[in-house]
């Protein structure tokens, strides 16, 4: 199907659907903007201790369509002590902002980003304040964390914020997650049905495991694993799949968490 | 081993739609006009349709100018201080024709344009002053960007390893604290002395005239809610000279429009612009550019403007100052 698109602001008359005026917005207004505009809210907060920015709509809107207060909060109930924390699909670092804004109750210690080359700059930009030490790469190797004797890791598969860019697009996220080393936390964006191959409204075309498939995958490591499912959520950031029956969601967001202990975290249930 | 490597995989394109009804225009352009008594609702999305012209899909995303705008600028600055644009200066020089090659083409845009006149007064008045930093005030700075650039014009040309951080006292004004503190947390290798940062209108600026060297403004003029007297207010601030870039029309006393935003913005008229030329006697206003909306790369900016009308509009880069001499090249403006 031959689709056009239409990205920008759309000035209507109070109330009416028609618009009167349509003013195209670039990429970098969109995504982009409002992932740095998150890290300069959380980060003002921390270090100024005012939150007014976070209150603010359009930043609470993102930040839920992060789920990044929701993830911080599990990182600081997954871990005690000092910890390192390792992203996979960071994009600008908002999860990684969100975390330090914890303060005294996650003691991160480092943070690996692995994401594309391209994004280098731009996370080194706007997380060069040296409050916590980090590494932005494109490729590791799970395993060399784990063996050189520093503080534990905690790996995050983030794909709820990559998938936005189309970052790790190729990568099988399910399969990652399934032999990651614990503690684990992962957010993903899962079909409903099978395993399914979809379109973002940015144009970046995503595998989006099944969400029963998944199940099964983690059972079968015989690894504590917990769940929580949102149907539906963020839905409208993938085209609506022509073959899909009715109206009902057929995504969700997928929160995974597995750490040694089997403590059931609230709102979570066995996989 | 489990290895995991992420890259970047290109974005399927989509042809554009224009998703404006037929007869939008009409209704429009009375608000243009000023006298369609409505209120405007906006939001920001993204919408699709079918080779039929069927809506097909729509994604909204938060509808906040000062979220998009810290986006859009942190951009610039990522762009500015890239170690290719700084080789590429001090290679090429410095000059108009270094702007204008191409080679980097957002150096050929209005800001950048602007940066490079208060570059040659900075040059200026280093020349004269040397031991003296230049003052430099930024009305509507938004995240601080013209810094950096000047900062790589700086870099650019020195010997001796100076920096905008060595030279310059920025003090910069926005009405958003969002870019505000993308400001401050983007420049803390900026003593907090030299890159000061204030929150305000910019018509209720409440500093004593002539605090600044160089006064400067893109466009913020125009929102602000007294555009005439602010404007004035600002040219007095500076001892030298102020650089502005200003929207205009082709007619005696200025309108307000509606943007984008739906906010009002001022467009000035030809009486207006004499009573910017007054606001210091001995100034005179230089015109660097004129730059036709018809020509505009946001044509779309102001709603419901009938394109009969946007052909009289425009937007001049103006530098007010009695220092003619260090802009041989600028044509006086004839009232």
């Amino acid at each position: 199907m031959t689709l056009r698109r239409a990205v920008g602001r759309f000035v209507t008359a109070r109330g009416a659907m028609q618009a009167l005026h349509f003013m195209p917005l670039k990429s970098f207004h969109l995504d982009v903007a409002y992932d740095a505009a998150v890290i300069v809210a959380l980060r003002t907060a921390r270090t100024t201790g005012d939150r007014t920015l976070l209150e603010t709509l359009g930043i609470r809107d993102w930040l839920y369509r992060l789920q990044a207060n929701e993830l911080a909060s599990l990182v600081a109930d997954m871990v005690s002590g000092p910890v390192r924390l390792l992203e996979i699909g960071p994009a600008a670092g908002v999860l990684f902002e969100a975390v330090k804004l914890k303060g005294r109750s996650v003691v991160l210690t480092h943070y690996t980003g692995v994401g594309p080359a391209g994004e280098r700059a731009r996370f080194e930009m706007l997380h060069g304040d040296g409050t916590v030490p980090f590494t932005y790469t494109d490729r590791i190797e799970l395993e060399d964390l784990d063996e050189d004797g520093g503080d534990p890791v905690l790996t995050v598969f983030n794909q709820n914020q990559a998938v936005r860019f189309g970052h790790g697009g190729d990568l099988d996220w399910a399969g990652a997650i399934a032999v990651a080393r614990l503690p684990t936390l992962a957010a993903l964006r899962v079909s409903l049905g099978r395993s399914a191959t979809r379109m973002t409204v940015h144009g970046h075309r995503v595998v989006l495991p099944g969400l029963n498939d998944l199940r099964r995958r983690l059972r079968e490591t015989a690894r504590p694993w917990q769940v929580a499912v949102k149907p539906g959520f963020d839905a409208g950031l993938f085209l609506p799949d022509p073959d899909a029956p009715g109206d009902a969601p057929d995504t969700a967001l997928c929160i995974l968490l597995c750490r040694a202990d089997a403590d059931r975290q609230d709102g979570f249930e066995p996989v | 081993m489990t290895s995991i490597t992420m890259g970047a995989p290109a974005a399927a394109t989509f042809p554009d739609f224009d998703p404006l009804p037929p007869d939008a225009g009409i209704l429009a352009r009375k608000i243009g006009e000023g006298s369609g008594l409505l209120a405007l609702d906006s939001s920001t999305r993204v919408e699709f349709i079918d080779a039929d012209g069927r809506h097909v899909h729509r994604y909204d995303v938060p509808d906040d100018s000062d979220l998009q705008n810290c986006g859009g600028y942190l951009d610039k600055i990522l762009q500015y201080r890239s170690p290719e644009l700084l080789a590429y200066l001090r290679e090429a020089g410095v000059t108009v024709e270094s702007f204008t090659s191409g080679r980097f083409p957002l150096l050929g845009t209005r800001s950048p344009m602007l940066d490079l006149a208060i570059h040659r007064l900075i040059r200026t008045l280093r020349k004269e002053h040397p031991r003296k930093r230049v003052s430099l005030f930024d009305l509507g700075c938004t995240v601080g960007e013209h810094f950096d650039l000047l900062d790589t014009m700086i870099r650019a040309e020195s010997t001796t390893g100076e920096t905008a951080a060595d030279l310059l006292s920025y003090c910069g004004l926005d009405i958003a604290p969002l870019v505000l503190c993308a400001a401050r947390e983007l420049h803390r290798h900026v003593a907090p002395e030299n890159f000061r940062l204030l929150h305000a209108e910019g018509s209720t600026i409440d500093l004593p005239d002539g605090s600044f060297d160089i006064s400067l403004s893109v466009g913020v003029i125009n929102s602000l809610g007294d555009p005439i007297g602010g404007t004035r207010k600002l040219i007095r601030l500076s001892r030298v000279a102020t650089v502005l870039a200003l929207w205009v029309a082709d007619i005696d006393d200025g309108l307000w429009a509606t943007s984008h935003r739906t906010t009002p913005t001022f467009l000035f008229g030809r009486n207006d612009l004499k009573a910017l030329a007054d606001a210091v006697p001995e100034r005179r206003l230089l015109v660097a550019d004129f730059i036709p909306e018809a020509l505009s790369t946001q044509q779309s900016h102001f709603v419901g403007i009938d394109p009969s009308a946007l052909a009289s509009m425009g937007c001049y880069h103006l530098v007010v100052t009695s220092r003619s001499d260090v802009f041989p090249d600028f044509s006086p403006m004839v009232f």
